[in-house]
């Protein structure tokens, strides 16, 4: 905090820019150390005094500075940056949900884990089998992709035709050539006696 | 008495910030050009003054105060009014100046020389006011850089306080105490000067 003695000189220059605060103790001061006056006076004599020391320089031709300026800058008002990059904001949406649409496309989760939450609906998307056509050595199955309630369910690199119930045999199990091979089964543990229930009577709809 | 006297200044609020120039800043905002020559108008010669006092020599003050306004142009839109466009545009041209000292550090010390040069052979027609003018030329140079730069900020270019404060980066309280103290040395010398 400044002493009353160090806001003299901004007091004699300028009270209006003092706090009200400041005033008061500098009147105050000046009123209880009449000697304090003579220095505002001499402070004001060195202020008036430096106000008036005469530039020592040849100042330009201000119209043609101003020219100069004018042709420099140019007319048009720039933009402020927001502004100029405000078209980055749609681009970058559309950019990101291509970017989305791409991974989520190309990219389906491998590891994904069957909750009892994803039971539901259950669905079997089956590509088309390979032509049996082909010569040996056969091509290795495609990846069998599978739906419940929308959630991609991987069963790994699996024969679709494994998958595949035969109607023909009633006897058949799922631990055979039935719906699914075996080893996926961890996932039937998941499920809620809701949830099993329901895929257990799709079974039978499936198997009648 | 004397209170009475300065009644009219006591009145004015202290933290009120009155800017001519806001008006215009946000005229040139809007995209209204002629509002930026106006602002030069207004402020090339306190800012060629101030460059000058930095780099101490004509020409190259008016090429930075170009620089300056060039800047300042293209900063105008994202002004935000946190301090008043006087001491926006002094701050641009304390840093232009500093770069172009920077940059010609090598060829300063030549100009320099030069300038004193024709500062120590004025015309016949300024001798006579000249001897106090150059006493107190003398004794702000001695003065310490803070001082200094308030100092000159306050009586050259005839700023408030609070954009005294903005320019010497310190608060307002410090720019006054500064301000005491550099009145008070140029006394000292002055008097010691006038004393011998």
């Amino acid at each position: 905090m400044a002493t009353d003695e160090e806001l003299l000189t901004a007091y004699v220059d300028g009270v209006g820019e003092l706090s009200p605060d400041e005033r008061r103790r500098v009147e105050q001061t000046l009123t209880s150390a009449p000697e304090l006056r003579a220095e505002a006076d001499a402070i004001r004599d060195v202020l008036a005094k430096s106000r008036a020391i005469v530039p020592s320089t040849n100042e330009p031709d201000w119209s043609a500075l101003e020219r100069q300026i004018r042709e420099t800058v140019g007319p048009v008002v720039p933009l402020p940056w927001w502004r100029r990059t405000r078209w980055l904001a749609p681009v970058g949406a559309l950019v990101t949900t291509a970017a989305i649409a791409l991974v989520w496309l190309h990219h389906v989760p491998a590891d994904h884990a069957f909750t009892p939450r994803d039971a539901g609906t259950l669905a079997l998307a089956v590509p088309t089998a390979p032509s049996v056509a082909a010569e040996p050595p056969a091509p290795a199955p495609a990846p069998t992709t599978m739906y419940i309630d929308g959630q991609v369910i991987d069963l790994g690199n699996v024969d679709p035709e494994k998958l595949l119930i035969d109607d023909a045999d009633p006897d058949d199990t799922a631990d055979g050539d039935g719906l699914l091979p075996v080893t996926d089964y961890g996932w039937v543990d998941g499920l809620d006696d809701k949830a099993m229930e329901r895929a257990e009577r799709w079974l039978a709809r499936k198997k009648g | 008495m004397e209170s009475v006297a300065l009644a009219p200044l006591l009145a004015r609020p202290v933290t009120e910030i009155i800017d001519p120039d806001r008006e215009l800043a946000e005229r040139f905002r809007t995209g209204d050009r002629d509002a930026f020559d106006q602002i030069v108008r207004r402020h090339q010669k306190g800012v060629w003054r101030l460059v000058r006092r930095y780099l101490r020599n004509d020409a190259d003050s008016s090429d930075v105060t170009q620089q300056v306004f060039v800047r300042a142009f293209k900063g105008l839109v994202s002004f935000r009014g946190q301090s008043s466009v006087r001491s926006w545009l002094y701050r641009i041209a304390i840093n232009c100046s500093l770069s172009w000292i920077r940059d010609h550090r090598h060829e300063t010390a030549s100009e320099i020389a030069e300038d004193a040069l024709t500062e120590a052979h004025p015309g016949p027609e300024r001798i006579a006011g000249d001897q106090d003018n150059a006493q107190l030329r003398a004794a702000i140079a001695q003065l310490p850089p803070k001082q200094k730069l308030v100092l000159e900020l306050r009586v050259f270019d005839d700023l408030s306080f609070r954009e005294v404060a903005e320019l010497a980066e310190c608060s307002e309280n410090t720019a006054k105490v500064n301000f005491h103290y550099a009145v008070k040395r140029l006394r000292d010398i002055l008097g010691g000067t006038r004393g011998d």
